[in-house]
């Protein structure tokens, strides 16, 4: 179903003066107080920024600023899960962006992007200090050592089927769709073991690891 | 307050919990233990435990170091020692409910040794094992020993006995002790600690901040990350030992704690510690009765490294945009706020509250003439046993690698490792016996930096190390200075064309002049140190540089542009799974017959070689 | 203030303990380039183009410092052109002349130090900006009004108001456009209107004259500021 994502900026600002007070209605905490109203908001709604500027005394400029130079922080709404990838060096040197590449093309979106349905936000991250477990990716806060590319479709299965979500709309991925084509059979089958085969292939001692 | 009482009590309760009449079963639940799948196993217990009609106590304690081998579930039965138990899944916790807890029976290839006190056959006493044999362990004293909810852990352990003792000291003895003891910064500067003390102390002001950097942005160092999950007391202890140093006699003090935004359980943690300590009366005002006020708050980061330099700390601090200012005049001078400010590493207070209850000559002892103590290392990459250690300064690398990292993985061959994050550079093969110090590892061209210590085998290329970094910091200049800002992004674009095969031999010279004028004009730190990795890779391992511009080749298989996949005819048996995960289609095949890949169609996102269990694709 | 004695580029000079060198260099005719600092405005150190080499013994170890920033002391040593300076100028001159290649100024001062053309790769998008940040310190410090600040970090930092959309506090008093040393920032006038950062201001006519002077806003936020009636600034500074 087509929605239009229309940014609804609809503020609590009985909220946002909450936030303010619990961070000492000091100008001192402007991040700690943007964090926690982009927790609830996935997002910086300008309408609350405009609330900060003005209980806090601040130039427009300095929100402005503090907005957009910290990485955490955003001016455009996400989507209803967050997938963070780590390409921390271990992550890096273990597969990280290989992994990135996977949820580009099982999403179809690019790094700081939303999926059409507005349910995934790609982004990656500096290193969550989970080094040893790399590599390492964190959905909607929950933080997963030792990923790998091939699991990158469980991953995005798992979430879509707790959320209740259907399985995308997809352009059919070609590897499915032609050797479905190819043997006559449904792709739902040639899906449904890809999957069986994915789970004997994670449960596998590997044999070789890049 | 009465501290006598509180110590009784709360070593009583440790003890209880010791020997307990009931099982205790510890889990590590820090970040590294969630990440593995220790949330998954915290969750199974209270219906496993019922299930078996057993009660138990689960108590969730931090980080003991060996991540590798989480999850990590220990199980501590009455009369019998703590077991852990290592790389636990679901399937091995019902095993080890069902055969250890209930019926005495062990499976020692389950364990992994044992915590503390007791013997038990047929398992080894953690202490014992490779990995733990050559650690000395003082920032990480409690890590994984206690629960981090507990302060009565942390007091029962010996917590805040320092500060008492400390408080009835002079404060300009403390200063003198820190100084005797030779700590040095342990963030990444080195820097004297009790030479910094005694600035912020003479300096003039009304107030005198102590901070503590918990900003941690290197990528591949998680030691503060761990402490502060782990035993947040014991930075707080530390905190609150510095700022009565710096402080008591000369003006009021406050504290802050900047939390990297990336570490939501350590901010978690830390609050509650902060709520706990104040509460029983080691923060706020007149701490254990001895006059002395001080107050802790957390801030925190917003998702920059630049942030981890101290005058971009500070500005954050103040609710601004991260900009490092120009230090021509320090901040034991004029630091928050212009006012005398003291910064120190979490790692760095972790060590106070042990020097200052086993004395300086204590510390001073260990380590080498430049460099005393210890140091926490994230020995992480491609080593058998990854996760953090902490060992005496002066080990060599030799065995940080071979011994305590237990070798590189998969019997590959050793190439490098990489040290102090983005600001430090590469060691080869040729100086592994050099012994890791502050200055040792800045006379080889890279830095000690935070402690990461990332080991890399010949499958990891060093021109893709040196893009990895560079683009790292691309991202994280805060984009002030034009050296930084335009001159690492330049780097970034050449090093990016020779990986791509679209390098010249001109670039070498140019990347080398380049580096050196950003070395040598930035303003901060960060730019000052940017070129570091590169410079580095390109000393030691230039033929590698060379390989990529003159025969477009990359031989540890890694360049995305200069490698290709095949199938060997002779290994495939055509069981089709690359067929099946290759996203392009490119390799294809019929069942039971030979496959293939089409090298127009391929992407090299190399999925085929990780499915393969034939090991018939071959990297070229 | 403590006057004390210093040496630059083998000349003995006076000087006031803790002032900037830079202060110091430019009283006594000593030519250092700037791109980022004016008399105006707080030092930043933002384009490493004042760079000299100091030392405090004449064999000592010499240091790389900005010197619109740097505290002189007694005994300082400092040599404006030496071999790391002129590298530290050269790398910055080049990377700015493949940054903003249509910025004459940038053009004129690498000239001087004999680059007429970068080994780096053209950009286009940055215009003439060269993010000295003169424009953002000027209205902050000498206007008052702090209607530009920057945004994002590293290269795609950017000047302007804030979330880059015309500036509610923005007066129009084009005192960044004057400051602005390449160029880049922009305002035209038309009839009675003036444009500049993306807003447009209706201009006031001077009461004698006749002619368009300043923006009806900047104006009144100068009356209320000042006290000063706003009939009485109606007049251009000209006929007044």
């Amino acid at each position: 179903m087509e929605k239009a994502i229309k940014v609804k900026e609809d503020v609590d600002m009985a909220f946002v003066d909450e936030v303010i007070k619990r961070w000492y209605s000091d100008q001192a905490y402007l991040i700690p107080i943007m964090q926690d109203i982009q927790t609830k908001y996935s997002y910086l709604p300008r309408a609350a920024l405009l609330e900060l500027q003005e209980k806090l005394n601040l130039p427009l400029v300095r929100v402005s600023e503090v907005a957009t130079f910290y990485r955490a922080m955003s001016l455009k709404p996400k989507g209803r899960h967050q997938i963070h990838v780590c390409l921390g060096t271990a992550c890096h040197l273990k597969g990280g962006p290989r992994i990135v590449d996977e949820f580009k093309r099982n999403l179809g979106v690019e790094v700081d992007q939303t999926t059409k349905d507005n349910e995934f936000t790609l982004q990656t991250v500096n290193c969550v200090g989970a080094c040893a477990l790399a590599p390492v990716v964190i959905i909607d806060g929950n933080t997963m050592g030792r990923q790998e590319p091939v699991k990158v479709r469980q991953l995005i299965a798992k979430v879509r089927k707790a959320a209740g979500i259907e399985p995308a709309p997809a352009k059919a991925e070609p590897s499915q769709a032609e050797p479905a084509k190819a043997k006559g059979k449904k792709p739902a089958r040639v899906a449904k073991k890809a999957a069986k085969v994915a789970k004997k292939v994670s449960v596998k001692p590997k044999k070789r690891k890049r | 307050m009465d501290f006598k009482a509180i110590q009784e009590r709360s070593r009583k309760e440790y003890q209880d919990r010791l020997n307990s009449p009931t099982p205790v079963i510890y889990v590590g639940a820090a970040t590294c233990g969630l990440a593995a799948g220790a949330g998954e196993l915290l969750k199974m217990l209270p219906s496993e435990l019922e299930a078996l009609k057993v009660k138990a106590e689960v108590v969730p304690v931090g980080c003991i170091g060996p991540c590798c081998f989480e999850p990590l579930v220990d199980v501590q039965k009455p009369g019998k020692p703590r077991v852990s138990f290592m790389q636990v899944n679901p399937r091995k916790l019902k095993t080890i409910l069902e055969d250890y807890l209930v019926k005495d029976v062990m499976h020692p290839e389950l364990a992994l040794g044992i915590v503390g006190e007791g013997q038990l056959d047929g398992v080894p006493p953690l202490t014992e094992h490779q990995m733990f044999k050559g650690q000395m362990r003082i920032a990480l004293r409690n890590c994984g020993y206690m629960d981090p909810h507990r302060i009565e852990d942390y007091i029962a352990r010996g917590g805040y006995i320092a500060l008492e003792k400390a408080l009835k000291m002079k404060p300009e003895e403390i200063v003198d002790w820190v100084k005797k003891s030779g700590l040095r910064g342990r963030g990444g500067g080195g820097f004297g600690t009790g030479r910094k003390w005694e600035s912020v102390r003479k300096a003039e002001g009304d107030i005198r901040y102590v901070l503590c950097n918990g900003d941690e942005g290197d990528p591949g160092a998680f030691m503060d990350r761990s402490t502060m999950e782990s035993d947040p007391h014991a930075i707080i202890e530390g905190m609150i030992i510095a700022a009565y140093a710096i402080a008591w006699g000369k003006s009021r003090a406050e504290g802050y704690m900047y939390v990297r935004n990336e570490y939501p359980l350590a901010v978690k943690n830390l609050v509650l510690a902060l709520e706990q300590a104040r509460k029983m009366g080691f923060l706020g005002k007149n701490i254990m009765g001895s006059g002395f006020d001080f107050e802790i708050r957390i801030n925190r980061g917003g998702g920059a490294f630049v942030c981890g330099e101290s005058s971009a700390l500070m500005r954050s601090l103040e609710g601004k945009s991260g900009e490092p200012r120009q230090k021509y005049v320090h901040a034991s001078d004029k630091g928050l706020w212009d006012k005398p400010t003291n910064l120190n590493n979490v790692e760095t207070y972790a060590c106070v509250p042990e020097i200052v209850n086993k004395g300086w000559e204590w510390f001073s002892s260990i380590g080498t003439k430049g460099s005393k103590g210890t140091k926490v290392f994230s020995l992480v990459g491609k080593v058998s046993h990854s996760g953090l250690v902490e060992v005496p300064m002066g080990i060599t690398l030799r065995e940080m690698v071979y011994t305590i990292g237990g070798g590189i993985k998969g019997g590959k061959k050793f190439k490098a490792v990489q040290t102090g994050g983005p600001s430090g550079g590469v060691i080869p093969e040729s100086m592994i016996d050099l012994q890791v110090d502050f200055d040792e590892l800045t006379r080889v061209g890279s830095m000690m930096g935070s402690g990461g210590m990332i080991v890399m085998d010949e499958g990891d290329c060093m021109v893709d190390v040196a893009l990895y970094y560079t683009r790292f910091l691309e991202g994280e200049a805060c984009g002030k200075c034009v050296p930084c800002r335009e001159g690492v992004r330049r780097m970034r674009q050449i090093l990016s064309r020779i990986t791509e095969g679209k390098g010249k031999m001109e670039d070498l010279a140019l990347l080398e002049e380049l580096g050196r004028g950003i070395q040598i004009g930035s303003l901060c730190g960060l730019g000052q140190s940017a070129p570091a990795p590169m410079l580095s890779t390109l000393k030691y391992f230039r033929k590698e540089y060379e390989q990529h511009i003159l025969e477009k080749k990359c031989y540890a298989g890694v360049c995305a542009s200069l490698i290709s996949f095949m199938i060997d005819p002779e290994k495939c048996d055509g069981c089709h799974l690359c067929e099946v995960y290759c996203p392009t289609a490119a390799a294809r095949g019929e069942k039971k017959k030979v496959h293939k890949i089409n090298p127009e169609l391929c992407i090299k996102c190399g999925i085929c070689y990780d499915v393969c269990t034939r090991e018939a694709v071959v990297k070229k | 203030m403590d006057k004390i004695k210093i040496e630059i580029d083998g000349r003995k000079l006076e000087a006031e303990k803790g002032e900037y060198l830079l202060g110091v260099c430019q009283r006594n005719g000593i030519e250092l380039p700037t791109l980022c600092q004016n008399d105006q405005v707080t030092p930043e150190g933002r384009c490493r183009m004042c760079m000299t080499e100091i030392r405090w013994e004449p064999a000592g170890r010499g240091r790389l410092v900005v010197s619109c920033l740097y505290p002189v002391d007694q005994g300082l040593i400092v040599d404006t052109r030496s071999e790391n300076v002129m590298l530290v100028r050269k790398t910055v001159l080049e990377l700015l002349l493949a940054r903003n290649p249509e910025a004459k100024a940038v053009r004129e001062m690498a000239e001087e130090y004999g680059i007429t053309k970068s080994r780096y790769p053209e950009d286009s998008e940055y215009g003439k900006c060269i993010l000295c940040g003169l424009c953002v310190r000027t209205c902050r410090e000498v206007v008052g009004v702090e209607a530009l600040g920057y945004m994002h970090r590293g290269p795609q930092k950017e000047v302007g108001p804030a979330f880059a959309e015309p500036s509610p506090v923005c007066i129009g008093c084009g005192a960044c456009a004057f400051v602005c040393p390449t160029g880049h920032i922009v305002m035209t006038e038309q009839g009675d209107e003036r444009k500049i950062w993306g807003k447009a201001f209706k201009m006031e006519k001077c009461g004698k004259c006749g002619r368009y002077y300043a923006p009806k806003f900047e104006l009144e936020w100068m009356s209320k500021v000042t006290g000063v009636p706003y009939e009485k600034l109606a007049v251009c500074p000209d006929c007044r």
